[in-house]
């Protein structure tokens, strides 16, 4: 079986069918939600396996959860949302370590950079390293969350709405207030 | 197959992880809908209720005791069933934000819509009778009448309020007991009324009080319901 020829709710059916099929869903989705998680939390590789390890565990234990009315994409991405955010809230203390692949990302953090029009005030280059280094360690998980869903992730207001249990114009509006924060965050360190 | 993969088997294998069978997200859905359900009824008969209260026509009774406005209209407004209307209406929109898809209803409507649908339903519960059912039933329990705020306003024979049950009917009064247990002799010369006392029938009354233990009625009606025509309309004799 091709399994980029199958659908998310085919492959829900087939795995709740037969449990030897859960591990295509494994297979399709571990990367996106490693990528996900690493995007999220400022932690190490050995905490994101862990992590994965958990999401999937509840994966299987709720697929009959999942209602086809609603994105597999979306369903899943909730579940990796909920453990990043318990993960996140044990270890709120810890010294944040940033993770190098996180320079794969250089594109989508030179538009968000972009779109908070700081050019005037500093260079390209500069700015990109500052909405990183902000989003790593400047800024609550509420709105860390909208803006990696929203620019890293490239998740529309609606997946996003069913991702995070809220409605779309609170998405937006978060959205909006993340950036605005994030960019406040810049120029006050730039200020120090 | 990945490491993540053989790890995952082996974990679910070694400690015999479950799924969870289907029936119990249906049932937590559905159980959140009767919860909305329950709670949006319940706020329809607080405010049935409430509109009882109203109509029982205490509000017009009261403006005999010449207060201003304001008093006889904080006297009389229902705050516990008002209170009830309100947290069953909060109620109501919890349940509907956890059903599945709900959190994509936009709060303030969800709040708006739960608050139409109890004020029309207990627009039409109090229509076919039931907040006088509701308010009947609780006013006749000892125990339920704290949350009956009637009975503490009208407990003012001080203020020129009374209520109780009739234990005797003679021809120029009426021997009362008050709903706190008080036996009040009251004397119904000055009044003319327009439906029959017997006794049994609880009444609110309205006059003063002339000693301990006594008071003198100026106008009389049912407890229940607004009370018939003419019914203790004063004609004073003097």
């Amino acid at each position: 079986m091709n399994l980029k020829e199958v659908d998310d709710t085919q492959l829900v059916k087939q795995a709740l069918a037969n449990k030897e099929q859960f591990w295509l869903i494994v297979e399709r989705w571990e990367k996106p939600l490693a990528r996900y998680l690493k995007r999220f939390l400022t932690c190490t590789n050995e905490d994101v396996e862990d992590l994965l390890q958990e999401v999937f565990i509840k994966v299987f234990k709720n697929l009959n959860g999942y209602n086809e009315k609603f994105s597999f994409s979306s369903w899943i991405y909730k579940i990796a949302h909920n453990e990043a955010i318990s993960f996140w809230r044990k270890t709120k203390t810890r010294p944040k370590v940033i993770d190098v692949d996180m320079e794969l990302d250089l594109d989508i953090v030179e538009n968000l950079a972009s779109e908070l029009n700081l050019e005037k005030e500093f260079a390209q280059k500069e700015t990109s390293g500052m909405v990183r280094e902000a989003l790593e360690r400047g800024l609550k998980a509420n709105y860390k969350e909208v803006l990696v869903l929203r620019y890293f992730e490239d998740k529309s207001y609606e997946e996003m709405a069913d991702i995070l249990q809220k409605p779309m114009g609170t998405i937006a509006a978060l959205v909006n207030r993340a950036k605005g924060k994030l960019k406040a965050v810049i120029q006050k360190k730039d200020i120090i | 197959m990945s490491e993540l993969n053989e790890k995952l088997k082996e974990l679910i294998s070694a400690e015999q992880i479950k799924q969870k069978p289907k029936w119990r997200f249906l049932l937590k859905n559905w159980l959140f809908w009767a919860f909305f359900g329950v709670a949006v009824l319940f706020g329809a008969l607080s405010l049935a209720v409430v509109l009882e209260h109203y109509r029982a026509d205490d509000l017009l009774m009261l403006k005999g005791l010449n207060k201003s406005f304001t008093d006889y209209f904080f006297l009389t407004v229902p705050y516990f069933w008002l209170v009830s209307f309100a947290g069953f209406i909060l109620l109501s929109w919890y349940n509907l934000r956890h059903v599945e898809g709900g959190y994509r209803i936009n709060p303030w409507l969800a709040a708006l819509l739960n608050l139409l649908v109890s004020l029309l339903l207990g627009v039409a519960l109090f229509s076919f009778g039931v907040g006088e059912l509701v308010s009947e039933t609780i006013d006749r329990e000892p125990a339920f009448r704290c949350f009956n705020q009637r009975v503490l306003v009208w407990e003012n024979p001080e203020e020129g309020m009374l209520a109780g049950k009739v234990v005797k009917v003679a021809k120029q009064g009426l021997v009362v007991i008050s709903f706190a247990g008080r036996e009040w002799l009251v004397d119904t010369s000055e009044v003319e009324l327009g439906f029959e006392i017997k006794v049994g029938l609880e009444v609110r009354i309205i006059g003063e009080q002339t000693g301990q233990g006594s008071f003198e009625a100026h106008d009389i009606r049912p407890w229940f319901g607004p009370g018939q025509s003419g019914s203790g309309v004063l004609r004073r004799v003097r």
